[in-house]
């Protein structure tokens, strides 16, 4: 055996990674000696394999068989070890699973992308996993039929675990790609009955032979279409299991990608890609998963990037259900300045995103990735909404009643919200000014790049601008107009320089009884995956007292009475406590 | 047909949105030092084709052909070799390992000699030449 040469440890295979644990691919007999290897977790993230437990679709194996098929057992070998099994269940093809996850039978027609091309998704074995449709009628009639299965075997093993449907999906330019997005023909075949049910459906009331008039239209109705099968899937998991479930989560799994798959073959792994893509991610409130990356390639700067931004606190957030996750709470959570609202439909057809408005940029550069990015169609009315002390950033074209009156619920309470009204409807524009002229409010006409609209109402702010006048200046000149407006926010925050290819993030806690001169702590930690050695200066500046340097890895510090100097070597990362007074 | 100093790629043919007909485009061009940079693709297309546009699409196979003999050129390769989505995804039927793929891709593609080429040579080849 060459000692250059890594072999893959069975370890490997069946954690692969974020407390993921891969029941099938490990003798029943030897889980619980391999789950006492878990640390500093108490949850383990288990996704059920379909095909595991059904070869045909038709007749399934709940520890009848097979013994790894008993996940009674595994719940209760889980919780011995003092910690719990969340379950996952996927209601896409899944990359992780051969044949994306389903029984071999019904494994027929290939999911293909956008680009008809095929999925190869390539294991860290260096095997390849082809995706399957999901399109197809008989898929959905068997699936229905495994998750009453399912339901059954947990009634009568009472087990109550959480069960979270998940969507499996990649990154693709920022933003997320769903598997089950194919254009396979069966797909064509589905869409096709759709559009005919839905002709048949408007006719009568309008034009509906010209349902589609244009390519967009149909890209557009593609788009419902493949949203309503989602939420089939999802809506047959909630019903049948309503005991376990607790909603559903997109999965953006690294090295997914068909631009991946063709690098990975030549065993080139973009690490540099996958950790901008943990951010991306993050800031979505999207899971990221390594669980297709080889794990020698986790132990550098990458894997550290694993541990902090997504094991440790994101998970929490994402997976304990509503308020049992605090962010006032003594662990770290991700640091959010930032609510943006977009729909993802509007972000593909029209172009002025908040990323088109440079919004995003200059966010990710003024302020880490210290926002989230949410699709509005999301959105719920919460009081956190108010208390978290976020700035609220909406586009006028996705108002609708509850959107509208949110908005200004959160702006009469004290809140703060900025407004694109570019492509706002007559409804809400006129119903905006009336709004100002019945409550007296006094509209600041400020001219700076545009004509920019500000309101105050005690505590509250509202910034209106208009994003499609925006978008006609060049870059600099939009990142210098978020930088004039933010500056009006007085937000309390470190800023300054990353060189490039530099990532950092921000993460917060409440202090702790022997912390009571500060009112937040807050960590940055930085990381360089370039091979290039870097140098940062972090300002001291008033209100933030440099607590602790610690997790230093190829990195020099300078603590000077104004500034810390960090010298990142290849690879290198560190983090920097601050506590936080006014 | 080895992998070593040529450019593998997938290529598409059909409607492009925005415009009347079918046109070839480009999807995946990659090597054994990974993706061929979108800048260094778009440069080649701006500078022999059409200078005003981003967008890299060709009316004929001809002119997809033409394109990669110039960007085998600017990218110093021995050629580029492509398949069309359909032959890509007929050829993923029946590979279980990224290595079968690849080795799969290397046989079947159609590819365009870089006639100028020459191999840099190492320390003996200087020597005995």
């Amino acid at each position: 055996m060459s000692l250059t040469t890594p072999v893959p440890r069975d370890d490997d295979a069946v954690f692969p990674g974020e407390n993921w644990f891969f029941y099938w691919k490990t003798s029943s007999s030897l889980w619980e000696s391999k789950l006492k290897q878990i640390s500093g977790t108490s949850r383990v993230i288990v996704p059920i394999n379909w095909s595991f437990h059904s070869d045909t679709g038709e007749k399934f194996d709940f520890a009848e068989q097979k013994p790894e098929t008993n996940l009674a057992k595994l719940v209760e070998i889980t919780r011995s070890l003092g910690k719990e099994v969340v379950f996952f269940l996927p209601v896409t093809p899944a990359p992780f699973l051969v044949n994306g996850g389903l029984p071999h039978l019904l494994a027929r027609t290939n999911s293909v992308d956008r680009n008809g091309l095929v999925f190869n998704i390539i294991t860290p074995e260096g095997n390849l996993n082809r995706l399957f449709t999901f399109f197809d009628p008989r898929v959905y009639q068997a699936f229905s039929r495994f998750v009453h299965a399912l339901n059954e075997y947990f009634a009568k093993e009472g087990i109550a675990n959480d069960l979270w449907a998940i969507e499996c999906g990649y990154m693709e330019d920022g933003y997320f790609r769903s598997f089950l997005d194919d254009r396979s023909k069966i797909f064509d075949q589905a869409f096709g009955r759709f559009i005919q049910a839905k002709t048949s459906e408007i006719k009568g009331t309008i034009e509906g032979d010209g349902l589609i008039k244009s390519p967009e239209d149909e890209a557009w109705l593609a788009e419902e279409f493949v949203e309503t099968i989602r939420d089939l899937y999802v809506n047959t998991i909630s019903e049948m299991l309503s005991a376990n479930f607790e909603g559903s989560q997109q999965i953006a799994f690294l090295g997914c990608s068909p631009e991946d798959t063709f690098e990975r073959m030549n065993d080139i792994e973009n690490l540099r890609k996958y950790g901008h893509e943990i951010f991306h991610s993050v800031t979505q409130k999207i899971i990221p998963s390594s669980s297709l990356i080889p794990y020698k390639h986790k132990t550098g700067v990458f894997g550290r990037e694993i541990e902090d931004m997504i094991t440790t606190g994101f998970l929490d957030m994402r997976l304990l259900p509503g308020s049992a996750w605090e962010e006032g709470s003594i662990t770290f959570s991700p640091l959010c300045f930032f609510e943006l609202y977009e729909s993802r439909k509007e972000v593909r057809d029209q172009g002025n995103s908040w990323r088109d408005l440079g919004l995003v940029d200059y966010l990710q550069g003024k302020y880490g990735f210290t926002y989230y990015l949410n699709d509005v169609r999301d959105f719920k009315w919460d009081e956190d909404l108010i208390e978290n002390g976020r700035v609220h950033i909406f586009h006028g074209r996705d108002m609708n009643k509850n959107l509208y009156n949110s908005m200004l619920k959160i702006f009469m309470t004290g809140g703060r919200v900025i407004l694109d009204r570019s492509d706002m409807s007559d409804e809400y524009l006129k119903k905006i000014e009336s709004f100002f002229l019945e409550n007296s409010l006094k509209v600041e006409k400020i001219n700076y790049l545009i004509h920019v609209h500000n309101i105050v109402l005690g505590e509250g702010r509202l910034l209106v601008i208009d994003g499609n006048s925006l978008v006609e200046h060049d870059i600099k000149k939009r990142l210098d107009f978020w930088g004039v407006m933010m500056a009006t926010f007085e937000i309390a925050h470190l800023s300054f320089f990353l060189p490039e290819g530099i990532e950092s993030v921000w993460k917060t806690r409440s202090t702790s009884s022997t912390e009571l001169n500060f009112e937040e702590v807050r960590r940055v930690s930085f990381y360089n995956p370039t091979s290039y050695k870097k140098k940062l200066h972090i300002p001291l500046v008033r209100s933030f007292a440099l607590l602790k340097v610690m997790d230093e890895s190829n990195v020099k510090v300078k603590n000077w009475s104004q500034e810390v100097e960090i010298e990142m070597m290849p690879e290198g990362s560190i983090s920097l406590d601050f506590g936080v007074y006014s | 047909m080895s992998m070593e100093n040529k450019i593998f790629g997938i290529y598409t043919d059909g409607p492009v949105t925005g415009r009347v007909g079918n046109f070839y485009r480009i999807l995946y061009l990659f090597s054994e030092r990974g993706s061929v940079e979108k800048e260094v693709m778009r440069r080649v297309f701006q500078h022999n084709f059409k200078k005003d546009e981003s967008e890299i699409v060709f009316e004929t196979k001809d002119d997809l052909n033409k394109y990669l003999y110039l960007l085998s050129q600017e990218e110093d390769v021995a050629g580029v070799c492509i398949l069309s989505v359909e032959e890509y995804n007929a050829i993923s039927e029946e590979i279980f390992t990224k290595t079968d793929l690849l080795k799969a891709i290397e046989a079947n593609a159609h590819c365009i000699e870089n006639m100028d080429f020459r191999p840099k040579r190492g320390l003996f080849g200087k020597i005995f030449t």
